[in-house]
Formats: C-alpha cells, sequence, structure tokens
C-alpha cells in the first residue's frame, strides 16, 4: 500500500469512528425537552415594566434571577434539570460506549456543567456586588458584557446559556458541525431575548406568555437538531 | 527538480517507525486517538483482523507503551478497553508527519 493510500485509509478509519461514537441527539432532544417542560413557568401577570419588590429567594434558586413572578420557582426547577440533563446525557454517552465499543471523552463536557452550574448561581451575588460596590469603576467595554449576562440572569435564561456553552463544548469533544450551528443558533435566541424584553413589540400591553416567547425558541432549536440528528443517524445506520 | 535543502534533508522514510508503520498498527492507534477508549471488538470488526492477529498487534503496541489495555466486565460480559498513551499520541503524530512528508517528496520527484 503506498503511502497516500496509507493516508487515505486512516482519515477513512477516523471518519468511521467519529461517526459511531456520535450520540449527540439524545441530550439535545433531552435538553428540548427540558427546556420546553419550563416554559409554563414563564407566564407571568406583569410586563417588563412593572416594578417589583427584589425577591429574597434562595441561594440555590439563584438560577431563576429575580425579576419574573415564578423566578424561585424557575430556579429551583433549572437547578434540578441541569443535574439531571447533564447527569443524563452522561449515563447516555456511557451506555452508547458500550453498545457500539466506542467511547466519547465526557470530561470536558461534565466540567462545563458543574462549571456552567456554579457559575450561574455566583452570578447573582457577584453582579449584585459590581452594581453596588464598584459600578463607577466598571469600564464601558465590561458594562456591555455584564449587562446581557444581568439581562439573562433576572429573565431567568442563564440556565439556556449553561446549556449552549454544554451544546459548544460537545461540538468541540464529536467534532460535529450540526452541534457548533446548534450553539450558535442557540446563543442568537439569547440575544434576540434580551433585545426583545427591552423592547417588546406589544406595547403597553404585555401579554400573560410575553415571557414564554424567550423560552421557547431555544426549546424548538433543541428539539429541531435532535430530531434532525435522530434521523440522520438513524438513516446511516440502516 | 530537488532543492539543496531537499537533497541535504534526511529522506522521511528515515523518520518511521517500524512498530507504528505497519498498517494495522497504525490503524489501531489512529482508532484509539479519535476515542477516550475502544473496545476490542470494535478494533477487531473494524479492521477486520481475527482475534489472535489482534491480540499480537495489541501486545506490541503495548509493550511499547503506546496503548494501555484494561480487562473488566460488564455485567457477565468480559470486556477489553484499549486506550492510547501520550506516548502513542505522540508517536502517531511523528508518523502521520513523516507519511505526509514521503508523499510531499513524491509528488515533488513526479511534479520534476
Amino acid at each position: 500500500m503506498s503511502s497516500e493510500a496509507l493516508l487515505d485509509h486512516l482519515k477513512g478509519l477516523r471518519r468511521t469512528v467519529r461517526h459511531d461514537r456520535q450520540a449527540y441527539a439524545v441530550p439535545l432532544l433531552l435538553f428540548g425537552v427540558l427546556t420546553l417542560a419550563a416554559a409554563p413557568l414563564y407566564l407571568d401577570s406583569e410586563g417588563p415594566d412593572a416594578l417589583r419588590a427584589a425577591q429574597q429567594n434562595p441561594a440555590l434558586a439563584g438560577l431563576g434571577g429575580d425579576l419574573l413572578q415564578n423566578s424561585a420557582a424557575i430556579g429551583w426547577y433549572w437547578l434540578a434539570a441541569l443535574i439531571l440533563g447533564y447527569l443524563g446525557t452522561l449515563w447516555w454517552y456511557r451506555r452508547h460506549a458500550l453498545a457500539v465499543g466506542v467511547q466519547t471523552s465526557t470530561r470536558k463536557y461534565l466540567q462545563a456543567g458543574v462549571a456552567g452550574v456554579l457559575g450561574g448561581l455566583a452570578l447573582g451575588p457577584v453582579l449584585q456586588f459590581l452594581a453596588v460596590n464598584t459600578y463607577t469603576s466598571v469600564s464601558e467595554a465590561a458594562r456591555r458584557i455584564l449587562f446581557p449576562l444581568y439581562a439573562l440572569l433576572s429573565l431567568g435564561l442563564i440556565p439556556i446559556l449553561v446549556i449552549t456553552i454544554g451544546v459548544l463544548v460537545l461540538a468541540r469533544v464529536e467534532r460535529s458541525r450540526l452541534l457548533a450551528l446548534t450553539a450558535g443558533i442557540l446563543a442568537v435566541t439569547l440575544a434576540a431575548a434580551v433585545i426583545y424584553v427591552n423592547a417588546p413589540p406589544f406595547g403597553d400591553t404585555f401579554p400573560r406568555w410575553g415571557y414564554v416567547l424567550t423560552v421557547l425558541p431555544p426549546a424548538a432549536v433543541l428539539l429541531t437538531t435532535g430530531i434532525i440528528a435522530a434521523v440522520r443517524t438513524r438513516r446511516t445506520h440502516t | 527538480m530537488t532543492t539543496p535543502a531537499d537533497s541535504t534533508s534526511p529522506h522521511p522514510t528515515n523518520a518511521l517507525d517500524d512498530t507504528v508503520h505497519q498498517r494495522h498498527r497504525l490503524g489501531i492507534l489512529t482508532i484509539c486517538a479519535e476515542a477516550e477508549r475502544v473496545e476490542f471488538t470494535y478494533l477487531r470488526d473494524t479492521l477486520s483482523l481475527t482475534g489472535g492477529n489482534l491480540s499480537r498487534h495489541l501486545a506490541v503496541l503495548e509493550e511499547a507503551h503506546l496503548i494501555e489495555v484494561t480487562k473488566g466486565h460488564e455485567g457477565r460480559r468480559p470486556r477489553t478497553w484499549i486506550a492510547i498513551t501520550a506516548v502513542g499520541r505522540a508517536a502517531l503524530a511523528a508518523e502521520l508527519a513523516a507519511l505526509e512528508a514521503l508523499v510531499l517528496r513524491h509528488r515533488r520527484t513526479s511534479d520534476a
């Protein structure tokens, strides 16, 4: 076998292994369902302009922010859902490895999940500290980064940012363009949610389901790409 | 036409490692490099080898510290998992670089 043919043979082997170990349809569908199930919690009788007293939610419910009526419930839900989602994904990859015989390294994905949840919980107190103690010394550039984070935190959307980061890490681990694209679209839906809430198209009459519209697009993205991935896997295995 | 640098530089075949260069062993390392660990049966089926043949290649690679073999059970079923080591990754990268250099040299010679 010539060197060129040998290199082609090895390239083919790499492609086969990558294909065989890919198992990302299940995490996408799992997080899609978890995001969709969270939607009823985002029903709110008041719009973004309503003044509300600051809620003294427990620190562990911090992922829900404190702007919405059900912030505490959103926080508790997402804490449980993210742990369930990440552990479920790890279980699924292990099961897939045993079935196929090729194991994907999920260490970085686990690290991203743990860092995401802990970072999400710490974000509220950190931003609060910055706002109270160091507002004047925070540079314009830092404010540009912190404001969207603060908006996502207030809206209870930090968990979706954690999912997005997880998908991005999974894209790297799986070497999947579809996953990278999914992470990109999720980031766009989050940015759109911040813009939408700051300039809602309903004028003064913000509907009860107004905030639900911030959660449905990411859920739709996760479910759609999950279904695409599942169909692709099924097609190539038959 | 070869440049002076080409004629003085060592031939890429000098960089080929006999342990790694064997086609099946190169295949084993390539597959293992793409995953955290790979099961014996997966390697056997993907490389179309017999169990005995694969075991011999694995023994050579393990002897050279290029792979690690872990034997265990999943339920009642015995499983043998193979993982590439850092030395194995470096050896594979060097082998692929040498092969690519060889191809490049061959193309240049053909074009001249």
